[in-house]
């Protein structure tokens, strides 16, 4: 389960999208959120999929490799579309037993939430997959630079953030390897109730803490024999700094946010809504 | 003067109860002296719990003397002093045990860029240093690629070129091999001998392995935090008997050499490796067939 989640796992290889400013993805990826929260027609979601689409293709990250994001999402997925095509109050009814109706606003809304998480998905995990943690967190930092300000220790934060996302992938080996040793010892995760099983889970959560505390205190010793000190500027190997491309890029996505939003406002306008009626 | 100079150092650890309040103390160094010279090669050798690493973190002032003091460079080393801290952190670079749990960038490039980073180096000058960090570790090719796929041996090269990239004069290792297969350990040992060779910086090996210790200019044994035994490879592992009532093992070359000794046969007292040891097998058959 741990292992589908590509979000915070980055795919190096080459690209036009890779080497765009942090800063540029995370403000496009913001806009692209939101354009895909204005939008409930056919339209809306085909623009914003096509674009999506043409992104995938320049960041050369195998679509394969993405879609293995959207397994761990799959459950929440299924689970709204029932709830929405069995519960939702619609009037044009096709199929009804008992209390339970499905109509076709049911069926439009459904389709609609299910497409929107999903491409929702998709795009953050664009941002995450092109963009290093460490670029991600340089970025994060640069735009919130202005939080210093109000004594917010972002630089902080943000390697704190970055030294999280390094250690996600060896608490997850050590995970399992805990795992193992327990199961060789007699445990058992896999049957019992909920709360029996959660209970279970302790001879695991345990000692992974105390490594982790252990690996934390390490670590601050190589920082600080490294000569790393809190509350003073460092500077980087890789500023962060505007080129070229990165101004394309900004206009790139805000034209896009402009024809997801003129179309929002002259679709309704022309009262032309729904979802199969588009 | 020389590079290093401790005298009669002596760190406590204390044991505390739930309340704070000290309810036992103990000696982990207990009056430590010794110089080091410039360029040379160094390796402290002692059981577990016998003070190694709590006399490389002095080194580095991660810890700081209760009694005795050190010299680094010329400087005597005190906790108030913040400027000669860092200086010496510069200086002084350290090598930890857990490969894993001191690379703190995403990237190789990014955590051989760390050091230089604290330090304020402008862009072009961390570039510069990187580059020579790495090159001369062998890493330079794996510059972009994420530490977590790495061999335990690589992992531990690019925390040698960390510390490398603040141009160090000394590199302290501290048990730096002790979770490598052979492999790995062979190719470390490899590193700092060329470093120490080439670039004429002063190496502290902290091991158990006696093997990584045979080709040191000076073998330190520590034991209950002292230094008991100073010299020479050859002059310590002469001592054979009192290395093993330190609880270590001897060379396993050595080993062979000394029951090939009491058996009878002229042995040289310094058969370190098994190329050495070879050599003086064909000579003693050698002699052997000229019926002598």
């Amino acid at each position: 389960m741990l292992r589908d989640i590509t979000l915070g796992q980055y795919y190096i290889t080459e690209s036009k999208i890779h080497s765009l400013d942090p800063r540029v993805k995370l403000a496009g990826t913001m806009l692209y959120v939101i354009s895909l929260f204005l939008t409930d027609g056919l339209l809306g979601y085909l623009v914003g999929a096509i674009f999506l689409g043409i992104i995938i293709k320049i960041s050369k990250v195998p679509f394969k490799y993405m879609v293995r994001g959207l397994k761990a999402i799959i459950f929440i997925l299924i689970i709204t579309a029932a709830c929405n095509v069995l519960f939702y109050q619609g009037t044009t009814t096709i199929f009804r037993a008992g209390f339970v109706k499905v109509t076709v606003e049911g069926l439009e809304v459904a389709a609609a939430m299910s497409i929107r998480l999903v491409m929702l998905i998709l795009g953050t995990s664009i941002m995450t997959l092109t963009t290093s943690p460490n670029d991600l967190t340089d970025g994060l930092e640069k735009s919130l630079g202005f939080l210093e300000k109000m004594k917010v220790p972002v630089h902080e934060i943000a390697l704190m953030m970055s030294i999280a996302l390094r250690f996600i992938p060896i608490l997850v080996e050590e995970t399992n390897k805990i795992m193992k040793a327990q199961t060789s010892r007699g445990a058992d995760f896999t049957s019992g109730n909920l709360i029996q099983r959660v209970k279970n889970y302790i001879p695991i959560i345990v000692p992974l803490f105390i490594s982790a505390f252990h690996r934390a205190s390490d670590l601050a010793m190589a920082m600080e024999s490294r000569c790393y000190r809190t509350g003073r500027q460092r500077t980087k190997l890789y500023p962060l700094k505007y080129e070229k491309t990165d101004y394309k890029g900004y206009i790139v996505i805000i034209i896009y946010f402009i024809i997801m939003v003129g179309m929002k406002i002259t679709i309704e306008g022309l009262g032309v809504g729904g979802f199969f009626t588009m | 003067m020389p590079f290093i100079k401790v005298e009669n150092l002596v760190h406590k650890f204390f044991e505390r109860n739930n309340e704070g309040e000290i309810i036992d103390e103990k000696n982990a160094l207990d009056g430590v002296d010794f110089q080091i010279e410039a360029g040379q090669f160094i390796a402290i050798l002692g059981r577990n719990g016998s003070g190694k690493s709590t006399l490389a973190r002095h080194l580095n002032c991660l810890l700081f003397p209760h009694e005795g003091s050190i010299w680094i460079d010329g400087n005597e080393v005190k906790e108030e002093d913040d400027i000669n801290i860092w200086n010496n952190r510069k200086n002084i670079g350290m090598v930890f045990q857990n490969p894993d749990n001191q690379i703190i960038g995403t990237t190789v490039e990014e955590d051989t860029a760390f050091g230089p980073e604290n330090l304020e180096f402008s862009t072009e000058k961390i570039r510069d240093r990187v580059d020579n960090a790495l090159k001369m570790t062998g890493m330079y090719k794996k510059m972009n690629v994420s530490p977590n796929s790495l061999s335990g041996g690589q992992k531990q090269r690019v925390a040698i070129a960390g510390t490398l990239a603040m141009h160090p004069k000394c590199i302290v290792l501290d048990e730096a091999t002790a979770m490598l297969d052979p492999d790995g350990r062979k190719e470390l040992i490899s590193t700092v001998h060329r470093l120490n060779k080439e670039e004429g910086i002063t190496i502290i090996l902290i091991t158990h392995f006696m093997n990584e210790a045979v080709d040191a200019d000076r073998i330190f044994v520590m034991d209950n935090g002292m230094v008991t035994m100073m010299g020479t490879p050859k002059e310590v592992f002469s001592r054979s008997d009192e290395i093993k009532n330190l609880g270590l093992e001897m060379p396993v070359m050595m080993n062979v050499a000394i029951r090939l000794k009491n058996d009878g046969y002229e042995i040289p007292v310094d058969v370190f490796t098994i190329e050495k040891l070879a050599d003086v097998y064909e000579q003693l058959y050698r002699k052997h067939l000229n019926g002598e």
